[in-house]
């Protein structure tokens, strides 16, 4: 039997990861894990459109791609990154250069001396408890392909950890940063903990100085004990149109914890944030939200698992994406309760703003319930404009263009104003708000 | 100021409007009345541009202007206000933002510099205690929540900020109580001067006892079958609109 052009494709994609592992994996001081992380990926495979939750992505334009990965160091200094940071987080920000946490890069001077960062080599030697235990599920809660070739493939990722009741003021910043001449596959990875009743935000920012395609594969693990408070913001907007991004974050919650995300992006070849969040003790609470605006032929996919695993915790999902000219996107959310999860409180919505005829949105909320006793709602819509708003805004003189604005404005709003840091707050406001204007 | 000649339009094939003709000048005060389903809104919603409408015979100028060639906002910068029976609410607008960005939209249609922030809130405070709208509701979301009272004396706050020539009240006076009948009133009366016009449209004349029309007219199925001076809303008030559904007389407007 004679392969397709696209089975081609895939196979020597695939051929490319491969080298890449044995590259990275060998020798690494995580090497072991590393190669459960492999093994695992293999089991699965590359997804295709006939896996279930990649169905709306077309991998086979990702296949057809040729990156490197790059172990280069990058000769960025300080000052080249200034520009990038936000005006709250000016001493209290990491970065990552094509992938790779830079400690000489980064800056924690605004925050607590109690709060460890380091590379993350180099603190498995230091906390090789606390990561072989969250490492020893590999394989078995992480089944998402390109989160296992995260950990497979990365080299250096940063670590953190927030002591118990240490409550930080400063919001910390994670800039992602990609800078090479070649079309890079990268593999940026944040390993988090928060110790009891701890509380910090964290910001996740991107910026590409090249003008070179690349696909990031990012991952970030939170670990979030009794009572603390995590708010996760994921800032992905003014990508390259070429950029393949994958997202993943994965929350597990012990008693009385609170993790909150709030996600925009405005789209790109294809951003895909996949979340998991697992409820592991009572009264914990979850908050995801995340608000896309496509233009062109821009994609953007959510895939979120809520794993109710406690009694009494609460989650709550909010998914509102606004599409122009062909933008695509896709939303797909799971609740699962299991059975020991009693008096659970369930919350899921997604609606979808439709400003032109070909633009398309596919909505799947998912229900899997086991316990007994439990309040869960779901709902997707999928519309456009309101005549009547549209026609009330004109007669006061707004433009089309102002008036579609200031409704997209109305409609995405909800969700922008989970982004607490108000530097951020008010650039991507300011996105929505343009949303229409083209310049 | 308007002239409506001759004014026929359609929604979805189906003929609402069935020649009207209306000529109202600076510094009067037109009511429409008549029944329900008469066209009354219909008409309102025509001059300013609602796109479902069709209009299928007959022109409208206003300044002179074919009004019928214009955009709804074009119309609005020109001087065009309606006020809605139904106010829509807007989400993440707050109402004073929404006021400054319509004020500044007409201001630029007109090759004006924007409104500096100071005597914008002069203005809007002023306007604001006419209306007996408390302070709270500027930073509220364009009609979020408002109960159909505040919805109605927001849409009247919203004229005298934006200061048309020609304001079209839809149904405003409908669900009033008394209280807030008469501070819209009051409003309207604020508004209206020898430059401007206002076009009220409604079903009950309770509204003409606080605000006194120069002319009233009556639709029945699309037309205008009479006109008079206010002692016709009175004759309406008592004998219903019955007796001219009936004969359906056709009388040239004023």
């Amino acid at each position: 039997m004679t392969m397709t052009e696209q089975q081609v494709e895939k196979k020597s994609f695939s051929e490319a990861l491969k080298k890449c592992f044995e590259r990275s994996a060998l020798g690494h001081p995580f090497e072991k894990f590393k190669i459960k992380a492999w093994e695992a990926f293999k089991e699965k495979g590359l997804p295709t459109k006939k896996d279930e939750v990649f169905r709306y992505i077309k991998l086979h334009y990702l296949y057809a791609k040729e990156y490197s990965e790059s172990f280069l160091k990058s000769s960025l200094t300080k000052n080249d990154i200034a520009g990038h940071i936000l005006e709250e987080c000016k001493n209290s920000f990491l970065v990552f250069v094509n992938g790779n946490f830079s400690k000489e890069l980064s800056n924690t001077e605004a925050l607590s001396e109690k709060i460890v960062i380091s590379p993350l080599k180099e603190a498995f030697r230091s906390y090789s408890a606390l990561l072989t235990s969250q490492w020893n599920k590999i394989g078995k809660e992480e089944t998402d392909p390109f989160a296992l070739l995260n950990f497979a493939l990365h080299d250096e990722g940063a670590f953190v950890y927030i002591p118990p009741n240490v409550v930080s003021d400063v919001p910390l910043q994670v800039l992602n940063i990609i800078d090479s001449e070649d079309a890079l596959f990268t593999f940026p990875r944040l390993q988090l903990f928060m110790g009891k009743s701890s509380r910090l935000q964290v910001m996740s920012t991107h910026v590409n100085l090249s003008s070179n395609e690349c696909c990031i594969n990012q991952v970030a693990e939170f670990s979030i004990e009794e009572n603390a408070t995590l708010q996760f913001v994921q800032a992905n907007t003014h990508a390259a149109e070429n950029v393949w991004h994958f997202d993943a974050a994965r929350a597990s919650l012990k008693r009385d914890a609170f993790f909150e995300v709030a996600a925009a992006t405005e789209g790109s070849a294809c951003v895909r944030n996949d979340y998991r969040v697992v409820l592991a003790g009572a009264n914990a609470e979850a908050s995801l939200n995340g608000v896309w605006m496509l233009k062109d032929e821009r994609e953007a996919h959510n895939h979120v698992l809520i794993d109710h695993q406690a009694p009494n915790c609460i989650s709550r999902q909010l998914y509102k994406g606004a599409l122009d000219d062909r933008g695509h996107s896709s939303f797909e959310g799971k609740i699962l309760v299991r059975p020991e999860a009693q008096q659970t409180n369930a919350f899921q919505l997604n609606n979808n703003l439709l400003l032109s005829d070909q633009a398309s949105a596919e909505s799947k909320p998912n229900l899997e319930i086991f316990a007994d006793d439990v309040k869960a709602s779901h709902g997707a819509t999928v519309g456009q404009l309101d005549r009547e708003e549209l026609f009330y805004m004109k007669t006061r003189g707004f433009s089309d263009a102002v008036a579609k604005n200031l409704l997209i404005n109305g409609f995405c709003q909800e969700v922008v104003d989970k982004i607490m840091i108000p530097s951020l707050h008010k650039a991507i406001s300011m996105s929505v708000r343009q949303f229409l204007i083209k310049e | 100021m308007l002239e409506i000649k001759n004014l026929s339009a359609s929604i979805d094939g189906k003929e609402i409007l069935k020649g009207v003709n209306l000529s109202i000048k600076a510094g009067e005060i037109h009511a429409i009345m008549g029944p329900n389903g008469a066209g009354k809104s219909t008409l309102a919603k025509i001059l300013a541009g609602h796109p479902s409408y069709e209009v299928t015979e007959g022109e409208v100028f206003f300044e002179g202007k074919n009004l019928l060639d214009m955009e709804p906002e074009d119309r609005a910068n020109s001087g065009v206000f309606m006020s809605f029976q139904y106010p829509v609410e807007i989400p993440g607008v707050s109402n004073i933002e929404f006021l400054r960005a319509a004020m500044n939209a007409k201001r630029k249609f007109r090759g004006e510099a924007e409104i500096s922030l100071e005597n914008f809130m002069i203005l809007l405070d002023e306007q604001m205690k006419h209306m007996e709208i408390k302070e709270e509701f500027k930073e509220r979301n364009l009609n979020e929540g408002f109960s159909g009272g505040e919805k109605k004396r927001n849409e009247i706050l919203q004229m005298l900020m934006l200061s048309p020539m020609l304001a079209i009240l839809d149904e405003t006076d409908s669900g009033l109580d008394i209280d807030a009948m008469r501070i819209v009133a009051k409003g309207v009366n604020h508004f209206s001067n020898k430059d401007r016009a206002l076009l009220l449209i409604t079903h009950y004349q309770r509204l003409l006892e606080y605000v006194k029309p120069k002319f009233v007219h009556v639709m029945v199925d699309g037309r205008i079958v009479r006109s008079g001076g206010p002692e016709l809303a009175l004759e309406l008030e008592e004998r219903g609109y019955d007796w001219l559904t009936m004969s359906s007389p056709y009388e040239e407007a004023v």
